[in-house]
């Protein structure tokens, strides 16, 4: 190793003495980011969003709002039970979120009456109804990417949590930036965290690893650092359009972001203990979760997990319970409240107890919901179809007022009575809390302002 | 009219005092008194002009908090019923002027969610007061009508950091005119060269160029044009002059290089030095081919001593399969020839026939006007007929009119589709008048399952018309602009429209491709952006637009005629870095204007250099990114550098702008270690030569960069390669560095 050092201080001294007047120490104190990372000096901006996606269209009634009282073809299999919420019910297979509901708000009003997966995931995502499989808008996660940043530097703004999805990929396109580019899109974990070892080097914002290797490779990213410091005399002054300065800047992130660790740290479950990880749950969605609390905590402003392994875990068209698919997977994963509901119970539970307990309740704003309800009527097969005209969702955290429900729904749970809550008005909730002004726009590349939101208003009860 | 400012220190004093009020109509008295405050020529533009109807507040589709506008006031009639029949009538109340919600919320007595936009004292307040005192008057059919607008002056040359300001006029049906400078609302192109405020005050920068202003009062705009030259005085223009001229004598003689060289005359600007035989073939290799000239073209193209070598260059580039590729691609993007959305393999067949249609179309230089029609007017099976397969992105009323006015008219008409068009003439009627050109385009069969579109059959409909979204009269089938095409009952309308086109004197269709290739080598638009063609943003030079275009249609719209005219004109030959005689100049290609390599060409750039082809799933080996079939190849490192969805016509899809994640990507993916690494690949070929360290050097620096190394770049790269005992990481390593710096990201 000694002649590489001995390496590095040649370059580092000619790289000075030829008249770049920036050591490599210069350069890695300048540690200012710009862009998707944060931007530093930025304390105030410091909050964030954990959004967890139920893809494919979760139950009203095996959720959050069940109709005991409904006939059977509607009430469906399951019974409801108490919550710490007086006289509010939710569905038996969620008994651990029952027993903090107490800390979270509950929507049983939301509808945008659209009955299509890509359209209605697209609505609630963007705030835009959209094209059939056309993503058109740029996600909420886009946005905080766009108008927030993250608020540390050295960690990506917006984070997906998600596996490789290799059933109905366009759907996941609707968590994409849209116009906005590439330099708003997510960073995407595409691996089972629940895996062990985990391996974070499956993080990536496309094909950019995050990859952090031993001391050989960081030894030679600092070699090249330097040798590209000192070949890169390419007159700047030649681009009026400053896209180089850009790119410099950019480049020195990258390799900020490669050497100090922080974004890896922040992607590293192994640095937390055994219990937390057993509170979570030693299951794919119970480790997301905590990633998901541990980016936050990093200041990620963004964070959507995606309830794996398809895009449409929660798409029970065949059975409520259980549509026992073939174990060989040749079908795709099992789906059913039996399958779903113990996982996300645990993990959610956990994570609303955690934000709590770690003070992170006013600055992390947590949404669970998905792109649509489910039909009140129980099919012949026992499963039920999309319903866009009604949805059960919760919000916990952000500082908002918790421990009720807002809105009402019929009583075969198929439209909202009181209350009706747009999609829009969940997401103008999110931006508020991110400190995004509502009049904002966004420009289309050909130049067209487009608002931030078509319409709505965040939630005046949850304020 | 130019009143020049001695120095920047005094602007903003001389604003807010004299200069600023002088020029404008006096304050109070007058206006509130006149006894005929109208609704659409007086209330309205107040509206406009506070913002009120603007696309972010009570203009946007759906309002704002229940109080919907039409978009900038062009519907006069709805407004008027929003403010006196909406609202529960607290909105105007003529008993109580001052308590109508109107008034209360933009004075922002009342909680105003767009804030405080009126102050009580203002004549906008008192106007709007005296409308409602009155009694509100609607707007009535007998009202003088506004028939247009003016702005003076309408052109002028100013110095840089001085002031002028703009008069515009309103022209009634009355015959009477009136000075709405006031209300008119104003709008620069270029902020960097000067800029406007609300009242129409134009202040020129520290910079230089042309710059234009529009003004806005109801749906009529009219332009001021102004010119800031680089050479401030009469002695320095002359001398410039006299620098021009002799560069001129140099220059060959041709119409392209006489508009160029008048055009640096009028602004007073000196061009950079031409650029040397290895910078322009690698620019003019790239530009064309989309392939990096290889150390083998190098050594040739610099040997060769003969005058016409550039044109012989260009005219080998133009015989290669590469171009053909590379302007495949480029169309493949504007022609949407889209493979995502529906499952791959039932899409992939069709897009690799419009793929290969497009590249033989190049190959044979089909003629543009006949390539152009060949699309629009196709009919029959997509896979017998591959040029309907255009059909099959392009499917409802808004993607055919924005795709055809976008694609092959440089118009951007987006914005008529639900409101006149805030910045052009376009109307509704223009927008679904093109719209009906397409209503009889039938599709049958070729649905593999519901959702999706494999191989349809595209006929003509004995029916289907458009109807006006407000009005809901049925629009016939014409042109931008009109008049209605004549058809017969069997006459297919889009024939009518290729013939409409692809006329002699249609004003969009040469213009739109020449300008489109100017922007293609010389890194802008004549017309910037590209497809956004408007009398309130005209081109950098008329002149030159309108020569290329006449030369592109007499010659039979000869596609490799007009690259060899633009590739071998002054401008593109110069280099690309700025000297103080041109510095800032971003609008006469005064120089040659560096952008970043596009991610097909950086991929295969990297790929050339390292002799490790990208391996793409699905797709044969060897294939070049330029090659790919369609857009939906999966490819991170060209989703990161920019590849576009291919959602709309619009070029601006295809995004350069610098981004981490590209910076990540070059640092540390997968991909280029691989490269890097691979047995077979040059890397591992360099370790085991038997080479000096300064030999290396040279060799690698031809290969990437594609010229030979300055002396201390030598250098730092052979003293780097000795120090390092490990040959093969050593030379990884230099490569790494070089394929990382602008220069070799950047098209320069």
């Amino acid at each position: 190793m000694t002649s590489r050092a001995t390496r590095r201080r040649f370059l580092q001294a000619s790289l000075t003495a030829g008249g770049a007047g920036l050591t490599l120490a210069d350069v890695l104190q300048r540690q200012a980011l710009a862009g998707a990372v944060g931007t530093a000096g930025r304390t105030s901006n410091d909050t964030s969003v954990i959004q967890i996606w139920l893809g494919g269209g979760p139950s009203q009634f095996e959720t959050f709002d069940p109709k005991p009282e409904a006939p059977a073809e509607i009430r469906g299999p399951y019974s409801p039970i108490q919550t710490k919420l007086p006289g509010i019910l939710c569905c038996e297979k969620l008994p651990l979120t029952a027993m903090v509901l107490n800390r979270a708000a509950v929507i049983r009003s939301v509808t945008h009456g659209t009955n299509g997966h890509f359209v209605g995931a697209h609505w609630c995502s963007t705030g835009y109804s959209g094209d059939l499989n056309k993503s058109t808008h740029p996600s909420a996660g886009a946005i905080a990417s766009r108008f927030r940043g993250a608020a540390n530097p050295g960690v990506p703004a917006y984070v997906l949590l998600s596996e490789e999805q290799t059933r109905n990929p366009e759907i996941a396109t609707v968590m994409g930036s849209a116009y906005l580019g590439s330099q708003h899109s997510p960073f995407t974990i595409l691996q089972d965290p629940f895996r062990d070892p985990f391996q974070p080097d499956k993080v990536r914002h496309a094909a950019s690893s995050l990859k952090l290797a031993d001391d050989f490779t960081l030894s030679r990213i600092e070699d090249r650092r330097s040798l590209l410091r000192g070949l890169d005399r390419f007159a700047r002054h030649a681009d009026a359009t400053r896209a180089m300065e850009g790119m410099d800047s950019f480049t020195r992130s990258a390799f900020d972001m490669l050497t100090s660790g922080a974004a890896r740290r922040a992607f590293d479950l192994n640095e937390e203990s055994p219990a937390v990880r057993d509170r979570y749950g030693r299951h794919r969605w119970g480790q997301m979760g905590l990633l998901a609390r541990r980016l936050v905590e990093a200041g990620v402003a963004f964070v959507t997990l995606n309830t794996a392994p398809d895009s449409l875990c929660w798409d029970w068209h065949r059975n409520i319970v259980n549509d026992n698919r073939p174990v060989d997977g040749s079908d795709g994963p099992t789906r059913g409240m039996d399958v779903s509901g113990p996982p996300l119970d645990q993990m959610l539970a956990a994570l609303i107890a955690d934000l709590y307990e770690r003070g992170l309740d006013r600055k992390v704003l947590l949404v669970v919901w998905g792109e649509f309800g489910r039909t009140p009527r129980v099919n012949e097969t026992g499963g039920r179809d999309h319903w866009g005209s009604l949805m059960s969702i919760l919000m916990a955290g952000g500082g908002l007022k918790v421990g009720q429900v807002i809105g009402s729904s019929s009583a075969n749970g198929e439209v909202p009575v009181s209350r009706p809550v747009s999609p829009t008005d969940v997401l103008a909730t999110l931006y508020r809390h991110l400190g995004i002004d509502l009049s904002r726009q966004t420009m289309t590349n050909d130049g067209r302002p487009i608002p931030l939101l078509p319409d709505g208003a965040p939630i005046a009860e949850l304020l | 009219m130019i009143r020049p400012i001695p120095t920047p220190l005094w602007l903003p004093m001389l604003l807010v005092s004299g200069l600023f009020c002088a020029g404008l109509p006096a304050e109070g008295g007058e206006v509130p008194d006149a006894p005929n405050v109208r609704f659409g020529t007086d209330v309205v533009p107040i509206l406009t002009k506070l913002g009120c109807n603007s696309g972010g507040c009570h203009g946007k589709a759906t309002g704002q908090n229940g109080f919907k506008l039409s978009l900038f006031g062009f519907e006069p009639d709805e407004d008027y019923d929003a403010l006196a029949s909406e609202g529960r009538g607290r909105r105007l109340i003529p008993t109580s002027p001052e308590r109508s919600l109107l008034l209360l919320k933009a004075t922002s007595r009342v909680p105003h969610g767009g804030g405080r936009r009126l102050d009580e004292t203002s004549d906008d307040y008192k106007l709007l007061r005296a409308w409602i005192a009155r009694g509100a008057a609607a707007p009535d059919a007998g009202d003088p009508r506004l028939m247009r607008i003016s702005v003076a002056p309408e052109k002028q040359v100013l110095q840089t950091q001085t002031a002028e300001q703009l008069r515009v006029t309103a022209f009634f049906s009355d015959g009477t005119t009136r000075d709405v400078t006031r209300q008119a609302v104003y709008q620069s192109n270029a902020t960097n060269i000067a800029d406007v405020d609300a009242n129409g005050l134009v202040t020129t920068s520290t910079q230089h160029g042309l710059v234009s202003v529009m003004a806005r009062f109801g749906e009529q705009i009219a332009t001021y044009h102004a010119a800031v030259p680089f050479a401030d005085n009469a002695v320095k223009m002359a001398a410039i002059h006299a620098q021009l001229d002799a560069m001129e004598r140099q220059a060959q003689d041709s119409k392209v290089n006489r508009h160029l060289f008048r055009q640096w005359r009028r602004l007073g600007v000196v061009p950079s030095v031409p650029a040397d035989d290895a910078t322009f073939l690698r620019r003019v290799s790239i530009d064309i081919c989309g392939t990096l000239p290889t150390p083998q073209e190098l050594a040739d193209f610099v040997v060769d001593t003969q005058s016409d070598k550039r044109t012989r260059l260009i005219e080998r580039l133009l015989d290669r399969p590469e171009y053909a590729s590379y302007f495949s691609l480029k169309w493949a993007d504007i022609l949407q020839n889209r493979g995502a959305g529906y499952a791959t393999s039932k899409q992939r067949q069709g897009t690799t026939l419009f793929a290969a249609w497009i590249r033989d179309s190049f190959a044979a230089n089909k003629p543009y006007d006949q390539f152009v029609a060949e699309i629009l007017t196709a009919s029959g099976s997509q896979n017998e007929n591959p040029p309907a397969i255009w059909y099959r992105a392009v499917r409802k009323s808004p993607e055919y009119v924005e795709s055809v006015a976008q694609a092959f008219l440089g118009v951007r008409i987006q914005c008529a589709q639900c409101h006149h068009h805030p910045t052009e003439r376009w109307s509704q009627e223009d927008y679904f008048g093109l719209a009906a050109v397409f209503s009889r385009v039938g599709r049958k069969g070729g649905f593999a399952d519901a959702e999706v579109p494999t191989d349809e059959i595209i006929y003509l409909k004995e029916t289907g018309s458009v109807v006006h979204p407000r009005t809901g009269a049925v629009l016939p089938p014409r042109p931008l602009g009109g008049p209605n095409f004549e058809l017969a009952m069997h006459d297919d309308p889009r024939l009518s429209l290729a013939r409409w086109m692809t006329r002699p004197d249609n004003p969009f269709f040469a213009r739109t491709m020449v300008n489109r290739m100017w922007a293609h080598f010389l890194g802008r638009g004549l017309v910037h952006p590209i497809d956004d063609s408007r009398s309130t943003n005209p081109p950098s030079n008329p002149e030159l637009l309108d020569a290329l275009a006449e030369d592109f249609a007499a010659s039979g719209y000869d596609i490799q005629r007009l690259i060899q005219a633009i590739t071998g004109s002054y401008a593109y030959g110069l280099e690309a870095a700025p000297h103080p005689g041109n510095a800032g100049d971003t609008q006469t290609f005064a120089r040659f204007y560096p952008r970043r390599l596009t991610a097909e060409v950086l991929l295969d750039g990297v790929s050339q250099v390292l002799d490790v082809p990208t391996e793409f799933g699905g797709i044969p080996a060897g294939t070049r990114a330029i090659d790919l079939p369609d857009e939906n190849v999966a490819a991170h490192f060209l989703d990161v550098f920019g590849r576009p969805g291919r959602m709309s016509a619009c070029e601006c899809e295809r995004v350069d702008a610098p981004a981490l994640t590209q910076a990540l990507e070059l640092v540390n993916s997968a991909e280029i270690q691989r490269k890097l690494t691979a047995k077979a690949g040059y890397a591992e070929k360099l370790a085991t030569a038997n080479r000096s360290p300064g030999e290396l050097a040279v060799e690698i620096f031809r290969r990437v960069l594609a010229r030979e190394p300055h002396e201390e770049e030598l250098k730092v790269a052979k003293t780097f390669l000795e120090s390092e005992p490990d040959r093969a990481e050593a030379c990884r390593s230099l490569l790494w560095s070089l394929l990382a710096t602008n220069e070799f990201l950047l098209n320069h």
